[in-house]
């Protein structure tokens, strides 16, 4: 089977408008390969912390969103079953943006690892701010909660 | 938390890439769990570390695998070398995560380590295991950690630990 870069992107993009929060984010997909994905965002003011940096969370949606995606490319509808996340240093913005790559892709399970990063406004100055290691699972729909009827 | 460069007998400071890989190894040498495993690194930079293990069958599982522990022995030596070059020998491992991807099979483990970020305090290391088979390697684990300075002094009687006479 080949790498249809054309349909994963359209699958990525039509995943992307048809998810809440990732449209919330502001994310926009930049690069797609076979197993690949770098996704940015916007460090809005409402995205920081106390000390007006990114919060964790921010890192941590683009780590987990990233590594969801790369894997995606690759194995379909898939979930994010876990990540461990290091917390490099403070991500200042403007852009905010992560690279995610498969680097084994089994039947049952993904490992993604993904790295985000912090810059924007000088160009080839961004700074690493987050490194992430994460299994992405394929998502089988469950065929009993599918034929299941509401019991009303 | 494991323990892995703390406190050595501190031979000269090492300065060429040689004398670096000798110090590694020497550390090596008096750490019995390293030991008892068969761990030796064959280059370590500032940078990257490369530890090998011959896979005997005393280091397999039921399956005739790697045993996971031992693979995760691997990642936390490189993990926490790593770690030294970049903080200084006197480190601890604060945490680490693993993820297991194969089977490892052959006749021989490889740890490759690196550094990512380091600070004042920390250091965040990668490590990945292949397993040899061969002479072609297979990525079957790969692990991120965090290193910290130690202020903790050596435990008393760590010289009877390493098997010398107080």
């Amino acid at each position: 089977m080949t790498f249809d870069l054309a349909a994963a992107r359209a699958r990525l993009e039509a995943s992307r408008s048809r998810s809440a929060f990732t449209s919330f984010m502001g994310t926009r997909l930049r690069q797609v390969g076979e197993g690949v994905v770098e996704i940015e965002i916007d460090l809005k003011a409402p995205l920081t912390q106390q000390h007006g940096t990114a919060h964790g969370a921010v890192i941590g949606y683009l780590a987990d969103t990233a590594s969801a995606w790369a894997a995606a490319t690759v194995a379909g509808d898939v979930v994010t079953a876990e990540y461990k996340l290091n917390l490099l240093a403070p991500a200042h913005g403007p852009l905010l943006w992560a690279r995610a790559e498969v680097i084994r892709s089994g039947r049952s399970q993904l490992i993604v690892r993904a790295d985000v990063f912090s810059g924007g406004s000088v160009p080839g100055q961004d700074q690493l701010v987050g490194a992430c290691l994460a299994t992405i699972v394929p998502f089988r729909r469950n065929s009993r909660s599918t034929q299941e009827k509401p019991s009303e | 938390m494991s323990q892995t460069a703390a406190s050595q007998p501190t031979p000269a400071q090492p300065t060429s890439p040689a004398e670096m890989l000798a110090y590694a190894n020497s550390v090596i040498a008096i750490q019995t769990f390293s030991t008892l495993v068969g761990a030796q690194f064959t280059s370590i930079t500032a940078t990257e570390a490369v530890l090998h293990v011959p896979l005997r069958g005393d280091l397999r599982q039921h399956h005739g695998f790697a045993h996971g522990g031992l693979i995760a022995t691997m990642a936390d030596i490189g993990l926490t070398f790593m770690g030294a070059m970049a903080l200084g020998p006197n480190v601890l491992t604060s945490e680490y995560k693993i993820n297991f991807l194969r089977p490892g099979t052959g006749n021989e483990l490889v740890a490759r380590s690196s550094v990512i970020s380091s600070s004042r305090r920390q250091a965040v290391t990668r490590c990945d295991i292949f397993a040899v088979k061969g002479g072609e390697e297979k990525l079957v684990a790969t692990a991120l950690g965090t290193i910290v300075k130690s202020e903790a002094e050596p435990v008393k009687g760590a010289e009877m630990l390493r098997g010398e006479n107080p």
